[in-house]
């Protein structure tokens, strides 16, 4: 007898709500997750596309010249449907893979939200909405913090650390690492990103070394005055600021190069040389295998990549960029199996918004709900999450041109991948303040179901 | 007599007892080599309106108890009336320190009086012995009178501020005071500014084209090296002018506001065109703001940068609508802002004490309607696209009807010109350009953002409100006028007063790119070939002229680091881009720099180099003290604290003088260095 009817009764149950929650982690459990950002505003609805034919003609009218073709997409044939045919755009195979793989999922319409909101309200000013909608600052800095009505520069992986870190044996390096810089989302109130860089992993401060002990050599004198500079105590708040990040700096250094400095397992191919994703996820998976040393049983990671701000050149624009992030997951996903791994690190995707579904001629402008994508070995994938929206001109959901009012907040999202990698529900306000609105933490059920 | 090593210094005194006591005891001499005394001057300038202390430190080799150590004051200035002291007869080193510090406060009387002395004499007593070294018994400093015209702190201050900061000082003449810091000691603040907007403009582009024509590689970031450098002419044959460093950093200013990038396909190539739109700023720099917008707005590679050239009207059989890119930040980022502001800088707030939008995606839309229809003007040399002269309208591709902008500004129906001469399209685009230079937002959103660029990142409500008074009426009627603006910057009181010097929250984080312009005029740095090719700073610095990662600039003007800083609800743009790689790329920069040049990486020959000429510092490695106050004047402006000058100097001195000259090399990049790696550098205030 197949055991499909089974799958499909659990998951089922799960879309109603009533499965438990993915169970916490031990606290010695290694767990990571790994921000993926797509900078700009990535055009979602050209990822995730439908095939039915009546949704399919439904895109075509409102997209014109910017659809793609029906027979180029991928078939994406979920174990639920969602009531809908989908497609992925034929540059992502690899996304695919992963998808029919049951280790890769989609959560769909998702985007900052405020509270339950209707077109109606929008138009007629009822309801609140969030902060700056469509401009890229605010909605990206709103897609780190969880938290669409007010500004702030903690984001909810800073302050997921802030509750978590204490897990973790040993501080000198920040359990959360930026391969892009600093950003929001890594930022707590005591925890902050620590920045690596994508090609030659962490810098060293040259000239620059304690071991020394020829007390009369030019470095021993150097080191001294560099610690004793950075030893002072200054009464002006943005020098003092200064001075921290350089001691800090330099601190974690010695550590984290230590620890990292191994190959990966053979066959991680992230074609680092010519795939600035594949770098960057590459120097993540390093300080993944080397969470022990590191002292690490929690980590997140930051990993960006911009250039979706695809206001002319769409098409062209998304087929040159794809690729290069098809061929980056997999090689990661790949990795983190051959690192004995992959139940333990997810991979999560966010985007400043989604785009009109409206056409500017070449491109597409600044909307709101979109499409994003999470995989690793926890995930309960070969799945729709949230609802896809009808793209119909004029829709429900539709404010102008194709703008999508969420229908699954950040919040919602962002809370089911916070819940896995710890955060005790008891925290979990703490970490995303307005979730209390779209979910009780309390509640014996997920956010979403989608990470087991 | 033992000669005592500066690496003997370091050791600790109760060490340095034991290897040297058995020693000196055989002379015969109950001397404690760790208990002699000596004076050192950290400041000797004092001036009677300008807080800046006479510092001087009573020293020993050890730091092993407290010595209390006598002293006389003598001189013209006479104590209490010329000056308040810290001390005047006894200071203590105490146990644990080798160093303790003298303090003068200069005091302001209405008397003109010659330049006064000031000499501190170190007294024998009991504990310690004085030094042998006539001239660290007995320093001296001086004090001069208040004077209408700044003094050398302050005008060193004004230049970091206002421009590139202190050049080098030649070696011609005795003081250790730079050129540029005494034309402003000479001109005064005013008389400086007003002399630099008069100074014909440095344009960046006649080099590019000079470039090109004779296939150098060299692209736009070297003239805009040369250009804050202060090359006279940028090309060989070229014209020779005087520097503009005000009307450059005003433009570089701009350039961090009126973004474009070539990180963008359509500008990666487009040097030309990109040092074009350069100059439009430099040209706008002084100019009225209302002009630079509109530049702006029409400017080719603006129109590639978002994507507002080849934008067309709605077609509704093709479902397509117009491109909403440039609309939002032109309003966004270029004019007005997401929030109605007063014009202190503060948001407004509704009755329920809530912000109020400038703007929702309705105005958008309208203002998105009225950028339609502009391309790329036609072209002067064949199959090349114009990006020298601005953006042409075709009405037939605008749409001409009627729109709603902002604050119940609407723009009629328009019929298109026959022939197309664009010109119903242009009347929209500047009534729109009108419409949000006349918004009551604009004056404080720009005033506010170019004080953060030159003076303090979280400026007075009342500065910006002096500032924004000047945008609104510059004193003749006229509203924009940016000369007006940018004097009103630099000569507010809070600007300039000293006592902002105390203030631990007063300043900005300097820019990357701005550190470093100093250090290589500090230096008098150059290459052989006179020019600059300084081209790939981006990986140490996140920053690099034309090159920012998106239209919001290197960094956010309401960026506010977690920690001490947010939680005293301050901002701090420019440590957007200071994190773990670059607070230690940028300082390895700097480390190799000093001795093998600033751009060994990046040119393939020795004669373009651009070495520093350390001739001058040279000249002082035996004199430690006195290298230390001419890098302090000229990379800080004078602010390095006392323990900040002790742990360099300390640090200069331990590198022994031998028979080799190289020693002065290594004390005098060890010098610099460490100024360059004090966190005071990395700061204007």
């Amino acid at each position: 007898m197949s055991s499909l009817p089974v799958l499909n009764t659990m998951l089922n149950l799960k879309m109603a709500g009533n499965i438990a929650a993915a169970s916490a982690p031990n606290t010695t459990e290694y767990r990571a997750l790994v921000c993926l950002f797509f900078s700009g505003g990535m055009d979602s609805f050209n990822v995730l596309v439908p095939r039915s034919s009546a949704e399919y003609e439904e895109y075509k009218t409102v997209r014109g010249t910017l659809a793609l073709a029906k027979n180029s997409l991928l078939p994406l044939t979920p174990t639920l449907s969602p009531g809908v045919d989908l497609g992925l755009h034929p540059a992502l195979a690899n996304l695919k893979t992963l998808f029919d793989g049951g280790k890769a999922a989609f959560v769909s319409n998702v985007g900052t939200l405020l509270e339950p909101v209707t077109k109606t309200q929008f138009d007629d000013g009822g309801g609140r909405f969030p902060l700056g909608l469509f401009s890229h600052s605010d909605q990206v800095e709103q897609w780190q913090t969880g938290t669409s009505d007010i500004r702030s520069p903690r984001g909810w992986g800073g302050k997921a650390a802030d509750v978590l870190h204490s897990l973790n044996n040993t501080q000198t390096v920040s359990m959360n690492m930026s391969m892009s810089g600093g950003n929001v989302w890594q930022s707590g109130e005591e925890i902050f990103a620590y920045s690596i860089d994508p090609y030659q992993g962490a810098v060293s401060l040259d000239g620059y070394d304690p071991s020394n002990d020829d007390a009369s050599s030019i470095t021993a004198i150097r080191t001294r005055a560099v610690d004793r500079q950075l030893a002072l105590d200054y009464q002006h708040l943005l020098t003092q600021e200064f001075a921290s990040r350089k001691r800090s700096a330099i601190d974690t250094y010695q550590l984290f190069n230590a620890a990292t400095d191994h190959d990966l397992p053979a066959g991680s191919n992230f074609n680092r040389d010519n795939n600035y994703l594949g770098a960057q996820l590459e120097r993540v998976a390093k300080a993944i295998a080397a969470h022990s040393a590191l002292g690490h049983t929690r980590q997140t990671f930051y990993v960006e990549i911009g250039g979706w701000d695809m206001h002319s050149k769409l098409i062209a624009g998304q087929n040159e960029s794809l690729p290069p992030v098809s061929e980056a997951i997999l090689a990661f996903d790949n990795c983190m199996k051959a690192l004995n791994l992959h139940n333990n690190v997810t991979t999560f995707t966010a985007s400043d918004f989604g785009r009109t579904l409206s056409s500017n001629g070449d491109g597409t402008d600044h909307a709101w709900g979109g499409n994003q994508f999470v995989f690793g070995g926890a995930v309960n994938g070969n799945h729709i999450y949230g609802q896809y929206p009808s793209l119909v001109e004029g829709g429900p959901l539709d404010v102008g041109r194709g703008r999508f009012i969420p229908s699954t907040p950040v919040d919602v999202y962002f809370a089911e991948l916070a819940l896995w990698l710890g955060v005790p529900k008891s925290e979990l306000a703490t970490v995303l303040p307005n979730i209390s609105g779209f979910y009780d933490p309390m509640s014996s059920s997920s956010p979403m179901g989608f990470l087991a | 007599m033992i000669h005592l090593s500066p690496y003997h210094r370091l050791l600790t005194g109760a060490v340095m007892s034991l290897l040297l006591s058995s020693a000196l005891h055989l002379q015969g001499q109950a001397v404690d080599p760790a208990q002699v005394v000596s004076a050192v001057v950290l400041n000797g300038y004092m001036r009677e309106d300008w807080p800046a202390q006479g510092v001087v430190g009573f020293r020993r080799p050890g730091h092993t108890g407290d010595v209390t150590v006598n002293f006389a004051l003598s001189g013209t200035a006479k104590i209490n009336l010329d000056y308040t002291v810290s001390a005047t007869a006894t200071l203590t080193i105490p146990d644990g320190e080798t160093e303790t510090w003298l303090r003068f406060t200069p005091q302001t009387d209405a008397i003109t009086e010659p330049v006064e002395s000031l000499v501190v004499t170190l007294e024998t007593g009991t504990g310690y012995t004085l030094t042998k070294v006539a001239a660290q018994k007995a320093v001296s400093l001086t004090l001069a009178n208040a004077s209408t015209k700044p003094g050398p702190h302050a005008s060193a201050r004004f230049l970091l501020q206002a421009a590139f900061g202190p050049d080098s000082d030649s070696t011609a003449d005795a003081d250790i005071i730079p050129q540029n810091v005494q034309q402003v000691m000479a001109q005064g603040f005013e008389g400086w500014i007003n002399d630099q907007v008069m100074r014909p403009i440095g344009y960046q582009k006649p080099y590019i084209d000079w470039a090109i024509r004779n296939k150098k590689p060299e692209t736009k970031v070297t003239s805009w090296w040369n250009r804050a450098m202060g090359v006279p002419a940028l090309y060989p044959g070229g014209k020779a002018q005087a520097p503009d460093p005000l009307r450059q950093r005003m433009a570089f200013a701009l350039s961090e506001i009126f973004v474009i990038s070539d990180q963008v396909d359509g500008l990666v190539n487009e040097d030309s065109g990109m040092a074009g739109y350069y100059d439009m700023l430099l040209t706008r720099s002084f100019g009225n703001f209302r002009d630079l917008l509109y530049d702006v707005a029409m400017h080719p590679c603006m129109g590639v940068y978002l994507s507002h050239l080849g934008n067309r009207k709605a077609d509704p059989k093709a479902g397509t609508f117009p491109d909403e890119n440039f609309a939002r930040e032109v309003m966004q980022l270029f004019s007005i802002g997401l929030w109605e502001l007063n014009y202190d800088g503060t948001r407004k707030l509704d009755i329920e004490g809530e912000p109020i939008p400038t703007y929702n995606i309705a105005t958008i839309t309208e203002f998105a309607r009225v950028f339609t229809g502009l391309d790329f003007a036609p072209s002067i040399v064949r199959d090349t696209q114009n990006f020298v002269s601005p953006m042409r309208m075709y009405d037939e591709l605008h749409d001409c009807n009627a729109k709603t902008l902002l604050n119940h500004v609407t723009l009629p129906a328009r019929t298109e010109s026959e022939p197309d001469k664009g010109t119903a399209g242009l009347q929209d685009v500047r009534d729109t350009i009108d419409c949000l230079f006349n918004h009551p937002s604009c004056p404080p959103f720009i005033c506010k953002q170019l004080i953060q660029r030159f003076i303090t990142s979280n400026p007075s409500p009342a500065y910006v409100e002096r500032v924004t008074a000047k945008f609104i009426n510059n004193g003749a009627g006229v509203r924009g006028d940016l000369k007006a603006v940018l004097k009103a910057i630099l000569l507010d009181p809070e600007a300039r007063s000293p006592a902002m010097l105390a203030d631990s929250t007063f300043g900005k984080v300097r820019e990357p790119y701005l550190r470093t312009v100093n250090l290589v005029r500090a230096f008098n740095s150059k290459a052989v070939t006179g020019t600059y090719i300084i081209n790939y700073l981006s990986y140490n610095f996140l920053q690099q002229p034309y090159s920012a990662p998106s239209v919001f600039n290197f960094f956010k003007p309401g960026y506010s680091p977690p920690g001490a800083l947010s939680d005293a609800g301050l901002v701090a743009p420019e440590l957007q881009i200071a994190n773990a790689l670059t607070v230690l790329a940028s300082a390895n920069y700097y480390y190799y720099s000093i001795s093998d040049g600033f751009n060994q990486d990046s040119v393939p020959t020795e004669s373009g180099v651009v070495r520093p000429q350390l001739g001058g510092e040279r000249a002082l490695a035996d004199n430690v003290p006195a290298l230390m106050r001419r890098l302090d004047l000229v990379l800080t402006g004078g602010t390095l604290s006392a323990q900040q000058h002790q742990i360099i100097r300390e640090a200069v001195e331990a590198i022994t003088r031998d028979n080799s000259d190289s020693y002065k090399d290594d004390r005098v990049q060890m010098a610099i260095y460490l100024i360059s790696a004090a966190p005071e550098f990395s700061m204007i205030r």
